[in-house]
């Protein structure tokens, strides 16, 4: 096994993370920006523009990853023949349309007026394309690529409450606006799941193929391993909705330090998650071919 | 428990990262082959079009111990996509070599291997 199988997911998994959090929290406070609270609202907007800065970094070191994985030496890393092919491939081109969007996002939340979300809207978009661009999302062209375009904004709804949720836990129990907001986010949150799953089935069953191509490639298994942690996840947010969030009416405090735990395992779980997406996503060979 | 998780993670995919993509439909010579005349080109050809990216070609050491060594080729990589790739070799004395190569796929994956091939003379 050599370095790169490791570092390029690895990139990956840093780009996955800081876009779903930026989009995701972008999507936050689109849906319940007239009910959070100052420090909530500014929070959110901190954690964006973090996030664009930070992938403002990453992007650029993924993208001499992909170099460095194209020749397959260290030295390729700066290699202007390697960097140049990086240039041409669908892999480096994704990249660079990542950076535009973190370049975009980071300019309308560090000097635009936060009216303009047209801006923000602009570099969200490109940030989710960029994950369309290359790899097996590309197999059944526009169809496959607006379904991973899709996966994605669901996933992003769901990673991007965590940490605003989890800030609200602190902050807004007194004036009873945690559950409004957590009310309301496990009503929006069916309408993405079922996005998020229609999408993911869809593309599964395009790149896995058949219950053959399910139960016994790599590809299938992995996806199986997946689709395991997505239940759990899943299992965990209808505890939230159905069970903690109710509660949070009746003894406010004692729920809201239980929601911030169920948050933590789920961002642990969702952690992994994108893990074996990036290495599924990188390294093995679906079995559609 | 992270570190926990972690361990099981790496353990659970550690035997799907060793397996590569497989895109070659054919070589010629073909791998493990043992030759009689020493080949003066070598094609490979993809199952979809592909960038050659690196190609080596290595003399095995005679003896134990000491390492390979790469003969030295007139080879860039391609810029455009091709099935086909022939790549010209030097002139081959007999031994066993190592062919190293590397490409990357229309669908941006990068996907590299080894082939083997024998000189025996008559």
């Amino acid at each position: 096994m050599e370095l790169w199988t490791v570092l390029v997911p690895l990139g990956k998994v840093m780009a996955y993370i800081l876009s779903l959090l930026m989009v995701g929290t972008g999507l936050f406070i689109l849906h319940f920006q007239s009910l959070l609270s100052p420090s909530t609202f500014t929070y959110c907007q901190k954690l964006i523009f973090q996030s664009s800065l930070a992938g403002l970094i990453v992007a650029p070191l993924l993208f001499l990853l992909v170099a460095g994985n194209i020749g397959g030496d260290l030295a390729s890393l700066i290699d202007p023949l390697m960097i140049s092919i990086a240039f041409s491939s669908k892999a480096g081109q994704a990249v660079l349309v990542l950076f535009l969007g973190f370049l975009l996002v980071c300019f309308w939340s560090y000097s635009l007026p936060k009216q303009i979300w047209i801006v923000a809207l602009a570099g969200f978009s490109l940030i989710l394309i960029s994950f369309s661009v290359y790899g097996h999302s590309t197999i059944n062209g526009y169809s496959t690529q607006l379904l991973i375009v899709l996966h994605l904004l669901a996933i992003s709804y769901w990673v991007g409450s965590f940490l605003p949720l989890r800030y609200s836990t602190y902050r807004d129990i007194e004036d009873e606006k945690l559950f409004q907001i957590a009310h309301k986010f496990g009503i929006y949150a069916v309408y993405y799941i079922v996005v998020l799953v229609i999408a993911g089935v869809s593309l599964g069953t395009v790149l896995v193929g058949d219950l053959n191509g399910l139960l016994y490639t790599n590809y299938g298994q992995v996806f199986l391993f997946k689709l395991s942690l997505v239940t759990i996840l899943l299992g965990i947010g209808a505890m939230n909705k159905f069970v903690l969030v109710p509660n949070l009416q009746s003894d406010a405090k004692a729920n809201a330090v239980k929601l911030r735990k169920s948050i933590g395992r789920e961002i642990i779980i969702l952690a992994f998650i994108l893990v074996i997406s990036s290495i599924v996503s990188t390294t093995i060979e679906p079995p559609y071919k | 428990m992270i570190k926990t998780i972690l361990k099981t993670i790496i353990l659970i995919m550690l035997p799907v990262l060793v397996f590569g993509h497989s895109p070659l439909k054919s070589v010629d010579p073909i791998d493990k082959a043992i030759l009689t005349e020493a080949p003066t080109e070598y094609k490979m050809i993809f199952k979809s079009p592909a960038k050659l990216i690196k190609f080596e070609i290595l003399k095995q050491a005679e003896e134990k111990g000491k390492k390979p060594m790469p003969l030295k080729l007139n080879y860039k990589p391609s810029k455009l996509w091709y099935e086909s790739h022939v790549v010209k070799l030097p002139k081959i004395s007999t031994g066993s070599y190592e062919v190293r190569w590397r490409t990357m796929g229309e669908d941006g994956h990068v996907i590299k291997g080894t082939l083997n091939f024998e000189v025996k003379g008559e």
